[in-house]
């Protein structure tokens, strides 16, 4: 389809969700889903035998991993997505999904809102380093933080795409 | 005048759609594209769920030819 062909949408048509917000539901579920993953190989095995026994490296690295390469690829997939579903609509793509100031404004409030939970996660893997914990429980301490930063960012800026700041 | 909802984050309220109508009915698009946003961010202006900087507010009213006030309105302070 030829850009002439495309049309600037109307007021009346539903506006969709910009490239970086599609972003950051990708970044939801894939981080949600990875996690729960993780959880479901790591848990049972720490319930059944010692803890200092219990394999979490391998798994935890698969777990960052496909978190990373799953939100770039999703993103990626999830813009390409929304462009040709507005072309094939006849509405410019460009119009409604690029990114602008308040796609800065709301990355930086979810940057902030993360900032204290890791901080805090941060304090209790020293802690835990401290006491002279077990490498599990100072690695999963610290992907916990990780996973509670990521998800309390991800739904502070749902929440200041959907109902503003 | 624009109205924030109930639910609006900002006490600043707007009058772009009005302007936008008494402007031969420009629409969402058109004022983004003059401005350099998303569509989106014009409706979250309008709809009071996002107050634009202080640049982005004379990019709007320089798109309207009105003054910045013309535009945006902060309600006075109630005296104690």
């Amino acid at each position: 389809m030829s850009r002439h062909e495309l049309r600037a949408p109307h007021d009346d048509e539903r506006a969709p969700m910009t490239v970086e917000e599609r972003a950051v539901w990708v970044y939801l579920a894939v981080f949600l889903t990875t996690s729960i993953a993780y959880a479901a190989v790591v848990i049972p095995r720490a319930l059944s035998q010692p803890i200092e026994e219990v394999s979490w490296v391998v798994p935890m690295l698969w777990a960052i991993g496909v978190s990373i390469a799953g939100t770039i690829v999703g993103s990626i997939l999830a813009a390409i997505g929304a462009a040709i579903g507005l072309a094939v609509r006849g509405r410019d793509p460009e119009i409604e999904l690029g990114s602008d100031e308040r796609d800065k404004a709301i990355e930086r409030l979810g940057n902030r809102a993360t900032y204290g939970v890791v901080s805090a996660g941060m304090l209790a893997v020293l802690v835990l380093a401290m006491l002279d914990a077990d490498s599990f429980w100072i690695g999963n301490a610290a992907f916990a933080a990780g996973f509670v930063g990521a998800c309390v960012e991800a739904v502070v800026k749902i929440r200041a795409y959907r109902r503003g700041f | 005048m624009g109205r924030p909802s109930k639910a609006s984050p900002t006490r600043v309220t707007n009058a772009i759609r009005a302007l936008r109508f008494a402007h031969g009915e420009m629409t969402q698009a058109d004022l983004a594209a003059r401005i350099g946003v998303t569509r989106q961010t014009v409706i979250a202006i309008e709809q009071g769920r996002y107050s634009p900087s202080l640049e982005m507010a004379f990019q709007i009213a320089r798109a309207f030819q009105v003054p910045l006030d013309d535009v945006f309105q902060y309600p006075e302070e109630d005296p104690a």
